[in-house]
């Protein structure tokens, strides 16, 4: 190994955190509108839900509703 | 309900139509804000799991882990503002099955897989499941070992910790790499997911779940 792979890789572990968000930036770009995808099209199961509902309740309501802690 | 008429009856169905991609007068692939796009190919996705790995043992778990957290939130982030920027309400303000299905089309657009959410549980139990199919990330790294896509954990972690306004974790608890019909998440507290961490892997995501039920 070089001594410039070394400080590569020193270096590497260093800024780890920001290489994440780097690539994370890259992977979530989306332009708006958002790209077509043939499998949208295809027909699949709803959601299975909690319960049924008469007059569908916010994503916000459902999720502040879940007992996550249990 | 299909996708797209979930979306349609609830007015959405310009933010998932149309080509996201043009060129320029050179014949460079850009973005409809001009910035110029290149596709990274499955062997990159090897080769960036190789160097990973290659400096230590687990890194690219972990930091595909992190990164798809901060991935996450940054999706539901610019949704946000693409609804606001057309008079819809934001994420956490849409009927449950259109944020749903806007996940579900996020994923299949971005060539991840199909997903199918689950919320059986969640209200007697507090989970929330993910299903995948035809994973990206399990064809691309075949030849590895263990669970293929921590990164999609990791989207779903961050993703579901923006809409849902909680600390939640997500694992994989079940992946087509190691012979399961299809790739299973749950979402829930970490402290609940740190208690069968050390299961996974060894037990199906069936008799995972079940002790999360219990």
């Amino acid at each position: 190994m070089t001594s410039a792979m070394l400080r590569w890789k020193e270096h590497h572990y260093a800024r780890a955190t920001e290489f994440a968000q780097l690539l994370a930036e890259a992977l979530a770009h989306a332009p708006a509108p958002m790209p077509h995808a043939p499998a949208a099209t295809v027909p699949r199961p709803a959601p299975t839900l909690p319960k049924p509902r008469p007059a569908a309740p916010t994503a916000a309501a459902v999720f502040k509703a879940i007992p996550w802690k249990k | 309900m299909a996708t797209n008429d979930v979306l349609a009856s609830c007015g959405l169905s310009d933010l998932v139509a149309g080509e996201p991609f043009g060129h320029d007068a050179e014949g460079r692939l850009i973005d409809p804000a001009g910035a110029r796009v290149v596709f990274a190919t499955a062997q990159a996705a090897r080769s960036l799991r190789r160097v990973l790995e290659t400096e230590e043992t687990g890194a690219w778990h972990a930091t595909m882990k992190e990164c798809g957290r901060d991935c996450g939130a940054k999706i539901a982030a610019r949704i946000d503002a693409v609804l606001a920027g057309l008079d819809k309400p934001v994420l956490t303000a849409l009927p449950l099955e259109a944020c749903l299905a806007l996940l579900e089309h996020l994923f299949a657009a971005h060539g991840w897989g199909r997903l199918q959410l689950d919320l059986a549980d969640a209200a007697e139990h507090g989970i929330v499941v993910a299903r995948l199919e035809h994973s990206f990330f399990v064809e691309t790294l075949a030849e590895a070992d263990g669970f293929a896509d921590a990164v999609l954990a990791g989207i779903l972690r961050g993703f579901f910790g923006h809409v849902s306004g909680q600390a939640l974790d997500c694992e994989e608890i079940a992946c087509a790499r190691s012979g399961a019909p299809h790739c299973t998440f749950v979402l829930t507290a970490p402290e609940r997911l740190a208690a069968i961490a050390p299961l996974i892997g060894r037990e199906d995501s069936e008799a995972l779940l079940a002790r999360l039920r219990q």
